[in-house]
Order: structure tokens, then C-alpha cells, then sequence
């Protein structure tokens, strides 16, 4: 288990990674639903490679059942476009966020993936507010 | 937020030697008992995981008939735990994408070389340095046989046929891969364009992972009848081809759980994990799943055909045209897929997720001519450096687990725990310190597939045998490795 406490803005968000025998989990926690969102983003980035500095942007535009749906539709759409598209995205700019309807931009450059996450599964999938946080766990498969 | 284990661990009850089982009243919502085919060693690890709360979710799905059965290689995954069968009864039994899993038709193909050890000489170095030439492998790799729009639909309704029709293998490995390398229902309409755009340059790849192309030779041999059967004999030259669909599996599998999930509660369906969401097979979405997953099996027929096909080409590279003709596919097999079958009188859809068909003598009609009469080939593959396995299904397996057997080893270790023991430098000089020639991109990759992140191979392969599900028939072991 690796877990990071970082500091941005004043805003302290928690990423802790767990590694099973078969996959990988992410918990998160910010103080915002849309950093929460962030910082799977973040988090997945890692795993597969962030383009380096680039600045490019991709729009994304989901509509899901929920949020926790929308959390696995995200990084889903992270993963089609690292292996379809060799756009590997470091970071995501929520603009609009209303349950499970997301538009944003994908930040990130031209790559190829580094590590193999196969897809974010719906195992353990979860989005819950508590104590004037934010939370989510999601399962990837690597 | 941490499953409740103690009904389950607490439930568990040992019936013999090789099988325990969680029985059905252990919980409101399982349908069928949950049962597992260990010894005693094995056991201990199982409970260590969170395979069990996963085998006994499995066991509340609609229409599930007989019971949620586990291989002793099962490891914790997400919705099925890896090395699972479970049948569901048609028409109206459901369909779960997640009981395939991401790499629809991962599956194993061995091929025979026409030479042994002895003749192979000091060529193991040459032929790995052309096969790693030869095979792209690792992510983002693309193949050396990109497809138009019109080839790829060709390819994911025809499977290994149409690789054969591309030049890539010939008429005779068809007739030694289960199914005739394509399942017939695949309709590429069913494929989403995501899908479809993920794997148009992929064919020919072996991925990463747990991926692999082992150069092998044969140390023991344990049924020389079949062991004939299949053209193996002692000391003789093999190659293990692991790999799948790539990202045609993995986005059908994304598309169709999600899918699915979206019109639980329109079946009135409630499931303990959102990754086991599931469709009657007879439903719409149903149907459009398995016409996808059948795309998507074929895909990954064609693309072990291709990555055959090279291994031919290498052959021929560095030992000449004539041991190029000379290599015969003994057979290949899948591991994550689900199939129409007949069992006790009825039609049942089989989900092996981790898990390997394994038929006996009595499915002759399914089995190539000269194997009838030994039953199918399985394999078995060890952890990298380690030894595989080839078995012969028995007719047992149709009585205890749905004609099915186990696929690997099964992870131990998480590939974090893996890499934080090893490093794979470390690795790559205790392999090459055997002999073992490794051709591997990232030393990362490489570690996480260390021997000791696995489960004992020689010791799953036991049970299955004792269990009267396949019988040992030779043993294979590595001369070189090629990885992701």
C-alpha cells in the first residue's frame, strides 16, 4: 500500500494505492467531487505514463448513471485514448459536473502507455461524501 | 468498504481430500453451493484472499445450475475471482461479461518443433533474439499486420480461418485449435467502433502482462499414449504462445459491463458486486454480448495464428525452411471465454474465466481425429522460469466441473509485493544463470512475473489430476522467454 497526503492549494487530497494479486485499487479523497475526479485521473496517469509536459486537450464529454459510473467512464475513456489514440493524459479540467453528466478536458501529450491497465472495473466501485470530504475507490485491471 | 468474510470462511467446510465448499445456505442470495478443488496447502492460501466472498457472489447469479467451481489456482480478481467456471441454464440464464473477464480468449497455444534439445544446440540464443524480432510485444506495440476496416470485420467474424486465408499458418493448425479457431456467432456489428479502433493494429502482438512466448523442451513424459497422440515425445523442441484479444477484449468487456449494469434493475436483478452485471442470454443485450465476445474470441484465434505464423518465419530464419515446415501445432485453447454446452441433459452457457475446457474421450465429436481417443490437450503454464504442464482432459472433468480444468499457476503476490522483492536485473541474471535466454523490454515486467508471485504448479496440477479432471501427460521446461 503506497499513500500520498499531498498538499495543493491548500486543498490536501489522499491517493492510496493498493496492488492485489490481479489489480490495482485507487482511494481517493478530496475535498471536491470534481478533485476527486482529478486525482483518479492523476493516479491512472502514473500507472500508464503522462505525456510528459505537453498541454494538449482532448474534450470529454460523459454522460453516466452516477458518479461512481462517471468515475469508471473517465478513466475508461483515459485507457481508449492511450491505446487507440497514443494520447496519454496527465491531468482532467472538470468545466461541468452534475451526477453523472461530465464535460472536461483531457490534459496530456503524445505516448505510449507504459505500464498495461486493461480497464477500470465496476468491483468495489464506489463515490461517497463523509466528513465534508469526498471519497471513491475504484478497481483497475492490470 | 471491506466485504463480510466470516459467513463465508466460517461456512467453509472440507468434503475430501481435494474439494471444500461453501453450501448455499451459508447466504440468503447464493443459488447454488460455492466449491473449490484444493489440498490442504492451497486452501490456506485461497482463504488468504478475498476468492472465496468471490466465489460465493458468483453463486447468486440468475440461473446459475450446479454450483460456482474453482480451480486450485484461484486468486482474488474483480467480479469472478480468476479461475472460475460457472454454468448458467439457457434460454434465460444470465450472461456476465465480467465471468469472461477484459481478455476475452486469453488462451495458450504449443507448438512442436520437429527437432530435440540436442539438435537445437547453442541456436536457443539466435531463435529468441528472432522471435523477440519477430513478435511485437509489450504495450502500445503495434503488429506487423495492420487492417483495413473491411480485413479486421473479416477477422473478428472469422477468427483463425481468416488469418489462414491471409497467409498467416495453414489448413492443419485450424484443425487442432478448439473451435476450429472461431466461434460462429460473432457478428462485428456487435463490436463498438471503440473496440474495433483498439485492435486494428494489434494482430500479430503478444502484449504484456502476464503474456508471454516460452522456447521450451519436453523433460518428462508421464502418458506415452498420449503423449503419441499429440506427436510429443521426450527431449523435443516447443514453443508456449500466451496471449489474447488485446484491446478488442478489453473495450467489448468495458462496453458491455456497463451496458448491463445500466438495466439491472429493469430485470429486477440485484447483484453483491456491480462487476458481475449480467443480462438473461436470451435478451437483447444478451445476445449483442456474445455475438461481441464471440468477435472478440476470434480475434484473439487469429492473432495467436499470426504470432505462430512468425514463430514459423523464425524457424525458418535460423534453422532453415525445412524445421520451419516441420513445426505442428499440437493445439490451443482458451481460458476466458463462454460457450454453449451440453451438460446432465441440458444446454448451458459455460463461463471459464481463468479456466481451461478439458474434454475427455466422451466429447469425441469436439476433439481432432488423434486425439479422440485421449482427449483434448490442456495447458498448464508455470510462472516464468519455472515448468509447464501438458494434461489430457479426462471424462471426469464432465462430472465434477463442467468439463473444465485450471489454466495457470495462479498469482500469490500482487505485481507490487513481486516487485518490491525483486528486481527484475536480479531476475533476468538468476533466469540467464539456468540457461534461460530472457528477452524482456522492462526489467518492472519482469519482476512481476517472478516464480515466487505464483502458486506452485506442480502442486495445482496434482489436484486437478488427482480430482480425475485431466491427467498429466509431459512436462515442459524453459530454455527462453519472451515478455511484454
Amino acid at each position: 500500500m503506497r499513500r500520498a497526503g499531498i498538499a495543493r492549494g491548500g486543498v490536501e487530497t489522499v491517493i492510496q494505492r493498493i496492488d492485489h494479486p490481479g489489480e490495482l485499487e485507487l482511494r481517493l479523497g478530496h475535498a471536491t467531487l470534481p478533485g476527486v475526479y482529478r486525482e483518479a485521473v492523476r493516479a491512472l496517469a502514473r500507472e500508464i505514463g503522462g505525456g510528459g509536459d505537453a498541454a494538449e486537450e482532448r474534450p470529454v464529454a460523459l454522460d453516466s448513471t452516477g458518479p461512481e459510473t462517471l468515475l469508471a467512464d473517465l478513466l475508461n475513456e483515459v485507457l481508449y485514448l492511450a491505446e487507440a489514440d497514443g494520447f496519454l493524459a496527465r491531468d482532467v479540467i472538470v468545466d461541468e459536473l452534475a451526477d453523472g453528466r461530465m464535460r472536461a478536458r483531457l490534459v496530456g501529450g503524445r505516448g505510449t502507455p507504459r505500464g498495461l491497465v486493461k480497464a477500470a472495473t465496476y468491483h468495489g466501485l464506489r463515490v461517497w461524501h463523509a466528513r465534508g470530504r469526498w471519497h471513491a475507490t475504484v478497481v483497475l485491471d492490470v | 468498504m471491506t466485504p463480510d468474510l466470516a459467513p463465508i470462511t466460517a461456512a467453509l467446510t472440507r468434503v475430501d481430500d481435494l474439494v471444500w465448499e461453501i453450501p448455499a445456505a451459508a447466504r440468503p442470495d447464493m443459488r447454488v453451493p460455492a466449491r473449490v478443488f484444493a489440498d490442504a496447502e492451497l486452501i490456506d492460501a485461497i482463504r488468504d484472499d478475498l476468492s472465496l466472498w468471490q466465489l460465493a457472489n458468483v453463486a447468486t447469479l440468475p440461473g446459475i445450475t450446479g454450483a460456482a467451481i474453482a480451480m486450485p489456482d484461484i486468486h482474488q480478481g474483480y467480479g469472478f475471482p480468476v479461475g472460475t467456471v460457472a454454468a448458467t441454464v439457457l434460454p434465460d440464464g444470465v450472461i456476465s461479461p465480467g465471468g469472461v473477464g477484459y481478455d476475452i480468449n486469453c488462451g495458450v497455444r504449443l507448438l512442436a518443433l520437429d527437432m530435440d534439445r540436442r539438435e537445437l544446440g547453442d541456436a536457443v540464443a539466435p531463435l529468441m533474439a528472432e522471435l523477440a524480432r519477430a513478435v511485437p510485444a509489450g504495450t502500445g506495440r503495434g503488429g506487423r499486420v495492420p487492417l483495413t476496416a473491411d480485413r479486421l470485420r473479416a477477422v473478428l467474424r472469422n477468427g483463425a480461418p481468416e488469418a489462414v486465408r491471409m497467409g498467416l499458418g495453414r489448413d492443419d493448425d485450424l484443425a487442432c485449435t478448439e473451435s476450429g479457431g472461431r466461434l460462429g456467432e460473432g457478428d462485428p456489428d456487435a463490436v463498438s467502433e471503440r473496440a474495433a479502433a483498439r485492435g486494428r493494429d494489434q494482430l500479430g502482438t503478444l502484449g504484456s502482462g502476464n503474456h508471454f512466448l516460452e522456447l521450451q523442451h519436453v523433460t518428462r513424459i508421464t502418458d506415452r499414449d498420449a503423449a503419441r497422440a499429440y506427436g510429443l515425445r521426450d527431449g523435443q523442441v516447443t514453443v508456449l504462445i500466451h496471449t489474447g484479444s488485446r484491446g478488442v477484449g478489453h473495450q467489448v468487456c468495458t462496453d458491455h459491463v456497463r451496458l448491463m449494469d445500466a438495466r439491472l434493475p429493469a430485470w429486477g436483478i440485484d447483484l453483491p458486486d456491480r462487476q458481475l452485471a449480467c443480462a438473461p442470454a436470451s435478451s437483447p443485450e444478451g445476445r449483442a454480448y456474445l455475438a461481441a465476445m464471440a468477435c472478440a474470441a476470434n480475434f484473439a484465434w487469429a492473432n495467436r495464428q499470426a504470432i505462430a505464423h512468425r514463430v514459423r518465419e523464425a524457424v525458418a530464419h535460423v534453422l532453415g525452411p525445412r524445421h520451419a515446415d516441420g513445426v505442428r501445432q499440437v493445439y490451443d485453447v482458451a481460458h476466458n471465454v463462454a460457450k454453449r454446452e451440453e451438460h446432465g441433459g441440458a444446454e448451458v452457457l459455460v463461463h471459464r474465466k481463468g479456466a481451461t475446457r478439458a474434454f475427455g474421450p466422451a466429447r469425441a465429436a469436439e476433439l481432432p481425429p488423434a486425439y479422440r481417443h485421449v482427449g483434448q490437450p490442456v495447458f498448464i503454464p508455470g510462472s516464468m522460469g519455472t515448468a509447464s504442464w501438458v494434461l489430457a482432459g479426462a471424462d471426469g472433468s464432465l462430472d465434477v466441473s463442467f468439463g473444465t480444468a485450471c489454466h495457470g499457476a495462479g498469482r500469490r503476490l500482487s505485481r507490487g509485493a513481486a516487485r518490491r522483492r525483486v528486481t527484475g536485473a536480479a531476475l533476468r541474471r538468476e533466469l540467464e544463470s539456468r540457461g534461460i535466454v530472457v528477452r524482456c523490454p522492462t526489467g518492472a515486467g519482469l519482476a512481476e512475473e517472478a516464480p515466487f508471485a505464483y502458486k506452485d504448479v506442480d502442486r495445482v496440477v496434482d489436484v486437478v489430476a488427482r480430482a480425475g479432471i485431466a491427467r498429466t501427460v509431459a512436462r515442459l521446461e524453459p530454455l527462453g522467454v519472451l515478455k511484454g
